[in-house]
């Protein structure tokens, strides 16, 4: 479903995809692990992107990403999930807003987006802070939210980009749970950006390592946490046995 | 940059466009009308209405009761009907407005109305307001009938009448304004005066001259009517008042130190170089060193050969009979002490005339005890010559009787015993010797004391007596009282002062503060160029220092009403102006800012290629483009105008400030990344994230108000 090639992106001097290829399959949920700087979520800003690369060619369901219009990019945007390590929730808007709100701009029937909206939060627990403002929510809680505004639109592919790294150790738990549910209760094609060693070994279908830009090895959870070969694989690994 | 308007938000920006300069033009304009409403008003409530008044009386403040009094009798008595109303006090100054009744606008009273009101108590002038009018300021005195009877052919014209060297055109209607104007101008414009200023000093027949004058004129500009018009009150005044400058100027000058410098052979010394000398200081001065508070500067006011001649201009000298002789040098402006001239001798006037004036007074006091002496004298005197003749007529008895003694001792004639024994004794001896002596002796001395004239002498003493009378009778103590009165009304002045006033008359005497004497000639029917009379006066009169003016007979002075009005519409104009340029600034770093720190985000995201010059950034320079149009149209539209400022500079005004926001954009107005961020993730177009995240969130202003109807989400 989505096949990155060669992509590069540097940021001034700095280069933060070197040559990335990647091809993640429908339906599959792919972990992207690595230390921090390395490019992860970089890699996956460029997917939809949010960060431009500077070259390469990223396919979803064999079209150019990076050759669409300007209309066909927010066409493929709305298909495409994204939750933030940060959640960034509208603040001024309700729960319910936040979630319904980009599919009425999109053009959809405002009573069906809500019910859409209800149906999104109720998969990650939240029924009743449909009125409530982000601010009045714990970090979890906004999380989930953030997660259920990108489930609303029922999306083709999931972008996480470290959505528990911003939570305290209590909230991680509750939002990793969602996560975990959605990836077993939904066929949507997932690549998750996350540090969660356990949480990948349970969720993943395969485990890209990246190092400096580049992915160093990859494979079936098993593989890479049995047996890795590369130095990034060996930290997990010894993270995990710890 | 052109994405972020594509989609759709260029309408919402241009009707934000549309709608700030609106505002800002109803900001502006609306602000400055009321200003000019406000003072207008006010300015209406002092000078009263068009036409309403004819004459502003000033009064001192402290007579403004009673003057209003007398204006109240002379409006009932004299002009009944006119309107009385007293206006604003300005610095101890009350003003009336008296306002005549049509029919009493005549020229006969016109002409006099000042005179209606010269006895109301603490007048200190007036003021001419009567309108519809044009005034003639500085209407020279002998073109002003002329003028007067041309100007009232005039169509439109009422009359004209004076007032205090001007002229008021009365006008029929005020329509006529500024035709009349122009043609008023074309009537002054047929004359012209052309004045010969003198420099001071110059003893000018300003007749002679000035006919002379003309006579040059005529021969060189010819084609032209030339006549002497000069008033001799002015030229009068100042030669009194130059006069009174140049004895003030002598009397200084005499009693000032005098000053001789005798150079050394190899120095040349020249009006108005400074020189030092040590004066009452300790220390003798020498070449490098410093001048000291005790040193005295003299400034060299004449030089002849070796000689030259000054005055103190710092410093002083010390009180002495004395001459004081000192080595003097030559200062620089710095107080340095430079190479020595000569022998500097000074004079300390003040101290001899003060002592000379002292002495006087001791003399007169010494006078006047004399007299009282010298007539003690003469009465002694005359007691000793009565004394001395009865001494003198006592002697000659003395003398006859002796020789009848002696006669008698000398003859034996008979005599009794007794007789014989007393002459015996008498005549014994050295009595008798003595007494033979004395009589051979008193005989010469009697003859030479009888011829003594005595009576010569009590004439002259009488005489003596008489003039010591005459001196008795001279009221020495006024005197006195008077010479002691010159001495303490003698100036305070040490030398510094008194050179320093010299220096200062010297500098009005030479002309630079004060002009010198003038002729003036009137020319009509043509223009004379000042530099081409100037070169033919000057050759014709043969003097190189004339200067030559040309004036008009008159100035039309723009109506004090319509400038007063015409400021306030200035001034309207400018406050507009500076509120244009105050709401552009507001406008664009509170509302328009956010669209600005938007397009900044958007492009640092997208990583657009970056300019090399920072000032280039199509943001900036959109927030430029921007800043002119609002502000230019602003500007425009509210009808504002700001002196020195032209279109040009104020398009320039309107970029910089949109730059300079476009600048400091995120300063002004942040906007949440993250917000954008999400929105753009979830594939809204930059129209709804500017419509449901960007402006909803941003200050509350145009931008937000205009958004309200297009936001879907209200929150």
């Amino acid at each position: 479903m989505l096949e990155i090639k060669n992509v590069w992106k540097s940021y001034g001097k700095t280069t933060a995809l070197a040559g990335v290829d990647l091809h993640v399959g429908r339906g599959e949920t792919v972990v992207i692990m690595g230390p921090s700087g390395c490019g992860k979520s970089t890699l996956i800003r460029c997917v939809n992107r949010l960060t431009e690369p500077d070259s390469g060619e990223i396919l979803v369901n064999g079209s150019s990403v990076l050759q669409l219009s300007d209309a066909e990019l927010m066409a493929f945007r709305r298909k495409v999930g994204f939750v933030f390590q940060q959640f960034h929730l509208i603040s001024r808007l309700t729960v319910l807003e936040n979630v319904m709100f980009h599919l009425v701009l999109a053009g959809a029937d405002r009573k069906w987006a809500e019910e859409q909206a209800v149906s999104a939060l109720a998969k990650v627990g939240l029924h009743d802070v449909q009125g409530r403002r982000p601010e009045e929510l714990s970090g979890g809680q906004q999380q989930r939210v953030a997660i259920a505004r990108a489930l609303a639109a029922e999306p083709e592919l999931m972008l996480w980009d470290e959505p528990t790294a911003s939570l305290d150790p209590i909230l991680v738990g509750e939002v990793l749970e969602v996560m975990e549910g959605l990836v077993r209760t939904t066929n949507t094609t997932m690549v998750i950006v996350t540090h969660e060693v356990s949480f990948a070994l349970r969720v993943a279908d395969r485990i890209v390592l990246m190092d400096r830009g580049q992915i160093v090895e990859e494979g079936p959870p098993e593989v890479i946490f049995r047996a890795p070969v590369s130095e990034i694989g060996l930290k997990y690994k010894k993270l995990l046995v710890s | 940059m052109l994405s972020f308007f594509r989609d759709g938000f260029y309408k919402d920006f241009i009707a934000l466009i549309v709608v700030t300069i609106l505002v800002g033009t109803i900001f502006s304009a609306g602000i400055a009308w009321a200003l000019d409403a406000y003072f207008g008003d006010t300015l209406t409530d002092m000078i009263g209405e068009y036409g309403q008044y004819d004459i502003i009386l000033h009064v001192q403040e402290e007579s403004k009761e009673a003057a209003y009094r007398e204006l109240e009798r002379i409006r009932d008595q004299q002009f009944p009907g006119a309107r009385l109303s007293e206006t604003i006090t300005i610095a101890g100054q009350a003003n009336f407005f008296f306002g005549l009744p049509e029919e009493f606008r005549t020229k006969e009273i016109m002409v006099n109305l000042a005179a209606y009101f010269a006895a109301v108590p603490g007048l200190t002038g007036h003021t001419i307001i009567s309108d519809p009018s044009i005034l003639i300021r500085d209407v020279h005195a002998s073109v002003s009938e002329e003028l007067s009877q041309k100007i009232e052919a005039l169509p439109g014209v009422r009359f004209t009448f004076g007032d205090v060297g001007n002229m008021i055109v009365l006008l029929e209607d005020p329509i006529l304004s500024k035709k009349l104007e122009a043609e008023i101008r074309e009537i002054l414009a047929e004359y012209q005066i052309v004045e010969l200023r003198f420099p001071m000093g110059f003893e000018v027949d300003t007749a002679q001259v000035g006919e002379e004058a003309v006579r040059i004129l005529q021969r060189t500009r010819p084609g032209r009517e030339y006549a002497n018009v000069t008033t001799a009150q002015y030229g009068e005044d100042l030669n009194a008042f130059l006069k009174t400058l140049v004895e003030m100027r002598d009397f200084l000058l005499s009693y000032a130190s005098k000053v001789r410098i005798t150079a050394q052979p190899d120095v040349f010394l020249i009006v108005g170089e400074q020189i030092a000398i040590q004066g009452q200081a300790e220390e003798a001065l020498a070449e490098g060193g410093m001048l000291t508070g005790e040193n005295v500067v003299i400034e060299i006011t004449a030089v002849n050969g070796g000689q030259a001649e000054g005055m103190i201009i710092r410093g002083e000298i010390a009180p002495s009979m004395e001459s004081l002789r000192q080595e003097g040098y030559r200062v620089f402006s710095d107080g340095k002490i430079a190479q020595a001239v000569g022998e500097v001798e000074v004079e300390n006037e003040r101290y001899r005339l003060a002592y000379a004036i002292d002495e006087s007074l001791r003399l007169l006091e010494e006078l006047e005890v004399l007299s009282v002496q010298a007539t003690d004298a003469v009465q002694n005197a005359d007691a000793v010559l009565n004394t001395f003749q009865e001494a003198l007529l006592q002697l000659e008895v003395l003398q006859v009787q002796m020789r009848q003694l002696n006669q008698g001792i000398s003859g034996g004639n008979s005599a009794s015993a007794g007789e014989q024994l007393l002459v015996s004794l008498l005549i014994n001896g050295l009595f008798q010797s003595l007494a033979q002596a004395a009589v051979q002796a008193g005989e010469d001395s009697l003859a030479s004391l009888e011829n003594l004239d005595v009576a010569a002498m009590r004439e002259s003493l009488d005489q003596i007596s008489e003039q010591i009378a005459n001196v008795q009778d001279i009221d020495v103590q006024a005197i006195i009282n008077q010479i002691q009165y010159v001495r303490d009304t003698l100036p305070m002045l040490n030398d510094e002062d008194i050179g320093r006033s010299i220096r200062l008359i010297n500098t009005y005497i030479a002309g630079q503060v004060i002009p010198g004497e003038r002729i003036q000639i009137l020319v009509k029917h043509g223009r004379v160029d000042d530099e081409e009379a100037e070169k033919a006066l000057r050759s014709g009169l043969d003097n190189p220092y004339l200067n030559i003016y040309t004036t008009s007979v008159g100035v039309i002075n723009p109506d004090a009403r319509s400038e007063i009005f015409r400021l306030l519409t200035e001034v309207r104009a400018i406050v507009a102006g500076l509120l244009a340029i105050v709401f552009t600034g507001a406008v664009l770093a509170l509302d328009h800012a956010v669209v600005f720190s938007t397009l900044k985000y958007l492009r640092s995201a997208r990583r657009a290629r970056r300019t090399r010059w920072q000032a280039l950034n199509p943001i900036l320079l959109f927030g430029g483009a921007l800043g002119a149009v609002i502000l230019t149209a602003v500007y425009n539209l509210s009808g504002a105008e700001i002196p020195y400022l032209t279109s040009g500079s104020i398009v320039v005004i309107g970029a910089m400030v949109g730059w300079l926001v476009a600048r400091f954009a995120e300063r002004f107005s942040p906007v949440n990344v993250k917000e954008i961020t999400a929105g753009q993730a979830l594939g809204l177009s930059n129209v709804q994230i500017m419509r449901e995240i960007v402006i909803p969130s941003s200050r509350p202003g145009l931008m937000n108000l205009l958004n309200r109807c297009r936001q879907q989400f209200r929150g």
